[in-house]
C-alpha cells in the first residue's frame, strides 16, 4: 500500500513556493507606512526578528501498541509553545532556528494490577526556513530533530529521550503593534517523523523586531 | 515503476502547456547571471555559472537502521553554455570518503518569458573508499540521468523549478580486501523528483533551496551497505546552495 | 498558470509515493489433497536419504539450475514438526514446505520466497511413489534421477498452477561442521520476514531458512534482565509504537513486557527464555551472544553456563559463546573470574583472541578472505567465521577462495545454497 504521508510536506512546500509569486507585488514596494511594520524589511536594511508564542497542540498520529494492556485513556490536546529567531535579510527569504515545546500525548494503563501513565512531549530543534506571502502572512517550513522524552509512571519512574529527525510547517499572520512589535496568530502542522508523532497546532505569538542594522 | 510510467504524467503536462505557447527570443528575457543553476535559463550573455552548496540526505531506518543521516555532501555545480540554447553542467558531490562526478548536456526551452522547458542527460561516476578498523573496502560505478525540467520565473525574482530525473545503472564494482563484486548488467535504477526555489537572499547573493525525492533501488551513498535490492527505497534530499 | 504548477506538482507527488514494502507468508492451507492426507513419518535415514542437490528441469527462469533441499524441524510441545527447505541459487529465493504421505506418495505443501525482493507464492509438490517415495522410505539406493519432485508453483495467494519439477543429482556437501549462522537470530526487519528479528519465533523458524547457529543481539533492562533487543533505542524499526523512548535499558523488563511489542507483535524475549527455546525447541548447534552492552558480563556468563548445562543433559550438540565485538566488552569479558572456561568469540585482532582465550575469531567481510590469518587461528587450533556477508556474489567467493568455518549472514538461505551445492 502506498504511504502518501511523508508527501504532505512536498504538498506544502508546493504551495507554499506558489504563494512567493504574490510577494512579488507586495513586499518589494516599500513606502515609509510599511516600513513600520514589524514583518516588512527595507530594502539593503537586515533584522533579526523574535517569534514567541503559545497555544494548544491536537495529536492526531497513533498513540501504543499492542502490549498495552487495556482501559488507555489518551489525552491528546495539550499546551505548546514557539521559540523562534528569525533573520530577515533584504529580500524575501528569512532563515532561523526554531524550539519550544510539543505536549504530544498522555495516556494511562490500567490493568489487573497495575496501572500507569505514560507522556511524551517533544522540544523541537529545527532550521526553519520562510517566505512572507503578503505584508502580514507568513509561511514557514523547518527541518531538523525534535528532542522527544517519555515519563513513565509504570511500577517505577521512567524518564527517557531520544532524539527523532522531523519537520515542521507553519503559517501566521502578523498584526503590527508598532514599528517594531506584532502580535500574530499561528497554526503548525508538526511531525517528529522517526518515530511517526505527528498533529496540528493553534499558537498566539508576540513577534519582536529585537535588532535591525 | 518503469522510467516512462514514472515520467509519462510529467510529460503529458509540459506537452499540454507547451503545445500552446512560443519560443522566446533572447532580448525579452532579463539577464539571469548569478541568479540560476537549477532552473532551465538560456545562458545567451553568460559563458558560466555556478554554485557551492551541500545536500543532506536522510535514509528509511528500517534500511539503514541507526546511520539515519548522512554526512552533508559538498554540492559544487557549473554550468558552461554551448549556444543559445545548449549548455554542458558539470556537478561534483563530495563526502571525502565517497564522492560522484557528473556531467551532461541541458537543452533549454524558453516557451515564454515566464516558462522555461529543459531536456538532457548526463553521466555520474561515483567511488568511494574506506580503509579503517574492520574495513578494507572499495567502491565506484557508473550511472547515466536523464531529466526534463521545467521552470517558472515569477514576477519577481523567484525561480521555481521542477524536474524529473532518471537513474540508469551502468556499471558496479566493489573490494573487500582482495574480493572483487562487478557488474555490467545495465538496469532502469529509479527516479528523481525535485522542486527548487532560487531567488535573492542577501544583498546580491542568490541561494537555491530545493526539496528532492529520491526513490532508488541503489544510491551511491549508501555503497558500503548493499549493492541493491529489488525494492526501491525513498531518500529525502535537502539542496542549499549559493550561486556564485 | 498557478493551477497548472499545482496540477504538476501533484502529479510528482503521485509518482514520487513512497512504497511502503510487505511480503506476507501466502494462506497455503487450502490444498484438500494435502488437509486430507495421513502424517508424514520418516525415520532420520530416510529424511537424511531426501537430502541432497537437485537439478531443476522445470521453473529454472525463476528459481534456477539447481537447489539444495534439506529438513529441518522443531518442536512444540510433544509435537516435532518437520520442513523440507530447498534453498535456490537465482535471487536468494527459497521454498519452505511440510510433508504428508497418500497413497503411496509424498505430498509437499508450503510457499517460496525471493529474499531480494517482495515476491512469494504458494507451491504444491509431490514425489510419487514409482518415482522416488518407495527410495526414500528405504525401500533401495538412491541415485542421481531416482527422486523426482514435481508439482505446481503460484504468485502471491493465487492457486499455484505453474510447473516446476525437481531431480535428484547428488548428497549435500559435507566437509565437516560447516556453521551457518543466521544474523539477529533469522534475518532484519528490513528483510520482512514473517516474524521479529531477535525474537523466540524467528528462533523457532530461522532453521527452515537454513542456518544451524543464530546470532542474537543481548542487552540489559534497568533491573538488570539480559534480554533481546539490537539498537540503542526502542525505535519503530524494531518495535511498534507504544510511546516509550530511549534506550531500552531505561526500562525495567515488566515496563518493557507491559508496553513494547516487537514489530509482528511478540514480546521481547529473555536471554533464558531464547535459550530456552534453543535448547528445547530447536536442533541449532551454535548461538553467539553478541553483547550490546558495556557492563558486567557475570549474568549472561551465568546464563551461558547453565544452558550448556541443560544441553548436555538434553543430549544436544550445542556451543554458546560470548562474543565481543569491542574493547570494552573485551575487558568486561576478562573481568569474569572464570573467564578462561568461558567459551567466546572475539572480533578483534588475534592478540585480544590469544588473550581472552576465544575458541573462535570473527572478522567482518570487508577486510576481505584473510587467509593468511586465517591459516594462523587454523594452526592455533582455533576457528574462524565471518560477518555480515549478504551479497550472494560475495557469499560463493568467500566460499570458494576463502578458508572460513562459518558464515553471518541475514540469508542464510544463500549460504546454505552456495554451501552445500559444492562438489
Amino acid at each position: 500500500m502506498c504511504s502518501i504521508k511523508p508527501f504532505i510536506l512536498l504538498i506544502i512546500f508546493t504551495t507554499f513556493l506558489l504563494n512567493g509569486e504574490l510577494i512579488a507585488q507586495d513586499s518589494t514596494k516599500i513606502n515609509d507606512k510599511d516600513s513600520a511594520e514589524v514583518n516588512v524589511q527595507q530594502k539593503g536594511r537586515y533584522a533579526f526578528i523574535l517569534y514567541a508564542g503559545g497555544g494548544w497542540f491536537n495529536y492526531i498520529g497513533s498513540v501504543g501498541s499492542s502490549g498495552i494492556a487495556s482501559n488507555t485513556a489518551v489525552v491528546r490536546a495539550r499546551p505548546t509553545s514557539t521559540f523562534r529567531i528569525m533573520w530577515h535579510p533584504d529580500h524575501r527569504l528569512r532563515v532561523g532556528i526554531e524550539s519550544g515545546y510539543e505536549n504530544f500525548y498522555t495516556y494511562t494503563v490500567q490493568n489487573d494490577t497495575s496501572s500507569g501513565k505514560v507522556n511524551l512531549r517533544g522540544i523541537p530543534l529545527l532550521l526553519v526556513w520562510s517566505m512572507a506571502v503578503t505584508k502580514r502572512l507568513n509561511i514557514f517550513a523547518g527541518f531538523g530533530y525534535y528532542l522527544l522524552t517519555t515519563d513513565l509512571n509504570y511500577k517505577g519512574h521512567v524518564k527517557s529521550s531520544a532524539f527523532s529527525l522531523g519537520t515542521n510547517v507553519s503559517v501566521n499572520y502578523v498584526q503590527p503593534l508598532s514599528p517594531k512589535l506584532g502580535i500574530g496568530a499561528e497554526l503548525k502542522w508538526t511531525n517528529a517523523t522517526q518515530t511517526k508523532d505527528y498533529g496540528i497546532s493553534a499558537q498566539v505569538l508576540l513577534v519582536w523586531k529585537f535588532f535591525e542594522w | 515503476m518503469p522510467i516512462k510510467l514514472a515520467v509519462l504524467p510529467f510529460l503529458l503536462v509540459v506537452l499540454v502547456i507547451g503545445s500552446s505557447l512560443t519560443a522566446m527570443a533572447q532580448d525579452s528575457l532579463p539577464e539571469a547571471k548569478h541568479a540560476a543553476i537549477i532552473f532551465p535559463y538560456p545562458m545567451y550573455s553568460e559563458k558560466w555559472r555556478s554554485s557551492i552548496g551541500l545536500t543532506l540526505l536522510t535514509t528509511p531506518e528500517d534500511i539503514t537502521e541507526a546511520v539515519r543521516v548522512r554526512v552533508p555532501s559538498i554540492d559544487f555545480r557549473v554550468l558552461r553554455r554551448i549556444n543559445d540554447h545548449f549548455m554542458a553542467e558539470g556537478r561534483i558531490n563530495s563526502q571525502i570518503l565517497q564522492n560522484q562526478l557528473a556531467v551532461g548536456i541541458q537543452y533549454v526551452l524558453p516557451l515564454t518569458d515566464r516558462l522555461f522547458l529543459s531536456a538532457g542527460a548526463g553521466v555520474g561516476y561515483w567511488f568511494g573508499f574506506l580503509t579503517v578498523e574492520g574495513f578494507n573496502s572499495k567502491g565506484s560505478g557508473w550511472l547515466t540521468y536523464p531529466n526534463l525540467s521545467v521552470g517558472y520565473r515569477t514576477k519577481s525574482n523567484l525561480l521555481i523549478t521542477a524536474r524529473a530525473q532518471s537513474s540508469i545503472n551502468l556499471y558496479y564494482k566493489a573490494f573487500n580486501g582482495n574480493e572483487e563484486l562487478s557488474s555490467g548488467k545495465v538496469f532502469y535504477n529509479g527516479e528523481t523528483f525535485t522542486i527548487a526555489l532560487e531567488q535573492p537572499f542577501y544583498h546580491h547573493k542568490h541561494l537555491t533551496l530545493a526539496f528532492s525525492a529520491i526513490n532508488n533501488y541503489f544510491y551511491w551513498q549508501t555503497w558500503l551497505l548493499f549493492y541493491r535490492v529489488n525494492r526501491k527505497i525513498f531518500y529525502p534530499q535537502i539542496t542549499v546552495g549559493f550561486i556564485l | 498558470m498557478r493551477t497548472i504548477f499545482i496540477i504538476t506538482c501533484s502529479l510528482l507527488v503521485f509518482v514520487s509515493c513512497k512504497k511502503d514494502y510487505k511480503a506476507p507468508v501466502p494462506d497455503y492451507n487450502n490444498w484438500d489433497a494435502f488437509t486430507a492426507a495421513a502424517r508424514l513419518a520418516l525415520s532420520s535415514q530416510s529424511r537424511s536419504a531426501m537430502e541432497g542437490v537437485y537439478g531443476l528441469t522445470d521453473g529454472n527462469d525463476i528459481f534456477g539450475d539447481t537447489v539444495a533441499v534439506k529438513w529441518s524441524y522443531v518442536i512444540t510441545g510433544t509435537d516435532t514438526l518437520y520442513h523440507l527447505s530447498f534453498f535456490c541459487g537465482k535471487d536468494i529465493a527459497y521454498i519452505i514446505c511440510e510433508g504428508k504421505k497418500s497413497n503411496g506418495d509424498i505430498l509437499l505443501n508450503g510457499y517460496w520466497r525471493k529474499m531480494n525482493g517482495v515476491e512469494t507464492g504458494i507451491v504444491r509438490f509431490s514425489i510419487k511413489a514409482q518415482q522416488g517415495a518407495d527410495l526414500i522410505a528405504g525401500n533401495g539406493a538412491i541415485t542421481p534421477g531416482s527422486i523426482i519432485i514435481s508439482g505446481v508453483f503460484g504468485n502471491g495467494q493465487t492457486v499455484p498452477g505453474t510447473s516446476i519439477s525437481f531431480s535428484y543429482g547428488r548428497k549435500l556437501f559435507n566437509n565437516g561442521p560447516f556453521r551457518i549462522l543466521a544474523h539477529r537470530s533469522g534475518g532484519r526487519t528490513s528483510d520482512l520476514l514473517p516474524v521479529s528479528e531477535n525474537s523466540v519465533e524467528m528462533i523457532r523458524k530461522t532453521s527452515e531458512f537454513g542456518s544451524n547457529g543464530i546470532e542474537i543481539d543481548v542487552r540489559l533492562t534497568s533491573d538488570g534482565i539480559p534480554i533481546l533487543y539490537h539498537d540503542n533505542t526502542i525505535n519503530l524499526r524494531e518495535t511498534q509504537k507504544s510511546g516509550l523512548i530511549g534506550p531500552i535499558e531505561n526500562y525495567t523488563f515488566d515496563q518493557i513486557s507491559t508496553f513494547i511489542r516487537l514489530v509482528h507483535g511478540e514480546k521481547v524475549p529473555t536471554l533464558r527464555q531464547a535459550l530456552d527455546a534453543v535448547v528445547y525447541q530447536t536442533g541449532l548447534s551454535f548461538v553467539w551472544l553478541d553483547t550490546k552492552y558495556i557492563g558486567s558480563l557475570k549474568v549472561v556468563r551465568a546464563l551461558q553456563k547453565e544452558y550448556i548445562q541443560k544441553a548436555a543433559v538434553a543430549g544436544r550438540n550445542l556451543t554458546i559463546v560470548i562474543g565481543l565485538p569491542t574493547t570494552d566488552a573485551l575487558d568486561d569479558f576478562l573481568a569474569l573470574p572464570d573467564y578462561a572456561d568461558a567459551p567466546n568469540l572475539c572480533e578483534l585482532g588475534l592478540d585480544d583472541v590469544e588473550r581472552s582465550k576465544a575458541e573462535f575469531w570473527a572478522p567482518r567481510f570487508t577486510l576481505g578472505t584473510q587467509n593468511e590469518l586465517v591459516a594462523q587461528v587454523h594452526a592455533a587450533g582455533k576457528q574462524a567465521f565471518v560477518w555480515t556477508l549478504d551479497v550472494p556474489e560475495f557469499i560463493e567467493q568467500y566460499l570458494r577462495d576463502g578458508h572460513f568455518d562459518g558464515i553471518l549472514s541475514n540469508y542464510p538461505s544463500s549460504v546454505a545454497y552456495y554451501y552445500y551445492v559444492q562438489h
